[in-house]
């Protein structure tokens, strides 16, 4: 018997469902069956993947990880959502429940902050903001010396880049 | 196909990959997508990449997502995915670049052999034209963000698929996984169920991806995989020196069956391999490709072997794959 999904191969796999004692039933081969979550197929490649685990590590929230909102304003997602999933709904929700995400992320990783790369186009304004944190700390360090005409030149630099940054 | 060729450290190393998660800042993640924002993501994202090929996945049968996913062309998950999703890849499939996985974009570059480096200078090519035209979703402090808080800051998950049937044999397996644990490394076996790894393959890959760059998650691994490739090396010829005409008589046994066997099974084919492959290595059988038992390899698996040859049951499958196998080991 050929599969009734795909009509191309031979059907291995055979369903049988009772809902509100309707009986249907359906004859797949063993593509179609794993495609529809009814059957393994093959060698079902290993999920180690650590995310599972990640549920375990949710808790209620303590004051400081409050989140600003209850739900996310963008995509609906409440806390509860992703603590079911273990999963957020939109980058919003990084906003929204950001601070409860920091103590599990801290569990996982050993830290939760980001140091890698930063995307020239939404990391410019990031990029703009250390340059400026650096510049104040030179222009600090050229008043204290008295070097004003170095505190000039810092202080025009600085201005530029925060009417850069808007 | 690149995976079938032999890199640096290819008696040990399989492939190396490196792979970025990237979402639209302004598009929702997940489940909470509609029919439009998919589409909206495949429409940039081929529009940004316009000059490298796209095949809508959405389209494919069971049976030819599978056989890509056998050769890790793209995740066990993305075949499973009920979405609209789609693939960018270039010529020689080096780079596959997944739509609508688990995130939006799923930037993957792979090379042979143990190569991590260029795998992230390509993977960053990409990512930077991606960059140039599209608002990605990133926050200051959690880094690039993903559906999945475990993915987020760099976003990046590096591996390497490496052949260890030296340290399988002598049962230190489950003590390297412990220890690489321990080093925010994650070992699984590629096929197979459980803890068993078919064919002595695993795939190695850094756990960590908040809190440490892409250069310092590299270099961790890289001096750890070397140092994993050196015991390997070691052991293998420890193990040889110490029972030759054993080891010499299953690595033939193994041999003499793919070259007569009739019907052979995924599993069972996949371990004989690995003995011919271990004995390629020590110099037990001479005069045998490496590469040709990558490519044999790939070419036996289920799916890939059904959508190339029509095969209809298991047995004709079993069938096809012990002709396949007798012609390339012959033929070497």
């Amino acid at each position: 018997m050929k599969c009734q999904v795909c009509g191309k191969y031979a059907a291995t796999t055979h369903i049988t469902k009772v809902i509100n004692g309707q009986k249907s039933e359906v004859y797949l081969c063993p593509y179609c069956a794993n495609q529809n979550g009814n059957a393994p197929v093959f060698n079902s490649i290993l999920s180690g993947d650590f995310e599972n685990f990640f549920g375990g590590l949710w808790g209620t929230p303590s004051e400081i990880e409050k989140p600003i909102a209850n739900v996310c304003n963008v995509c609906g997602s409440s806390l509860r959502d992703i603590q079911s999933r273990g999963k957020l709904g939109c980058s919003n929700c990084y906003t929204v429940f950001g601070n409860y995400l920091l103590r599990p992320l801290k569990e996982i990783h050993g830290s939760n902050s980001h140091v890698g790369k930063i995307p020239q186009k939404a990391g410019q304004g990031i990029r703009i903001a250390g340059e400026i944190d650096k510049l104040k700390e030179e222009l600090n360090r050229a008043v204290s010396e008295q070097n004003f005409e170095q505190a000039a030149k810092l202080r025009d630099k600085i201005k530029e880049l925060e009417q850069n940054r808007g | 196909m690149w995976y079938t060729k032999f890199g640096p450290s290819g008696d040990v190393v399989l492939s190396s990959r490196i792979r970025l998660a990237r979402n639209l800042k302004e598009i929702p993640f997940g489940t909470k997508m509609t029919q439009e924002s998919e589409a909206e993501v495949i429409e940039k994202c081929r529009t940004a990449l316009h000059d490298l090929k796209y095949i809508d996945f959405s389209v494919m049968t069971p049976i030819e997502k599978q056989a890509l996913s056998e050769t890790h062309l793209v995740s066990p998950e993305m075949v499973q995915n009920p979405h609209k999703c789609g693939l960018i890849t270039n010529d020689d499939c080096t780079v596959c670049v997944m739509l609508n996985e688990e995130d939006h974009i799923r930037i993957q570059a792979m090379a042979p052999g143990f190569d991590l480096d260029s795998c992230l200078d390509t993977a960053n090519i990409i990512d930077d034209r991606l960059d140039c035209v599209l608002d990605l979703a990133f926050d200051p402090k959690f880094g690039y963000l993903t559906c999945c808080p475990t993915n987020a800051g760099t976003g990046m998950r590096a591996s390497v698929m490496v052949h260890l049937p030296a340290l399988t044999e002598s049962g230190n397996m489950e003590k390297i996984i412990r220890s690489l644990s321990k080093l925010g490394l994650t070992v699984r076996g590629i096929y197979g169920e459980g803890s068993r790894a078919l064919g002595n393959i695993y795939q190695i890959s850094n756990q960590v991806t908040l809190g440490v760059s892409e250069s310092e998650t590299i270099e961790k691994l890289n001096q750890i995989i070397s140092d994993l490739i050196e015991k390997e090396r070691k052991l293998s010829r420890d193990i040889y020196e110490q029972n030759k005409l054993r080891l010499e008589d299953r690595i033939m046994r193994s041999f003499g069956t793919l070259t007569n066997a009739r019907l052979l099974s995924s599993d069972e084919s996949m371990n004989l391999l690995s003995d011919v492959r271990w004995g390629v290595n020590l110099g037990i059988l001479q005069n045998i490709n490496l590469e040709s038992l990558s490519n044999v390899w790939y070419q036996t698996m289920p799916a890939n072997i059904t959508t190339a040859f029509n095969t209809q049951d298991a047995t004709e499958r079993d069938l096809k794959r012990a002709e396949l196998l007798r012609d390339t080991l012959r033929k070497d």
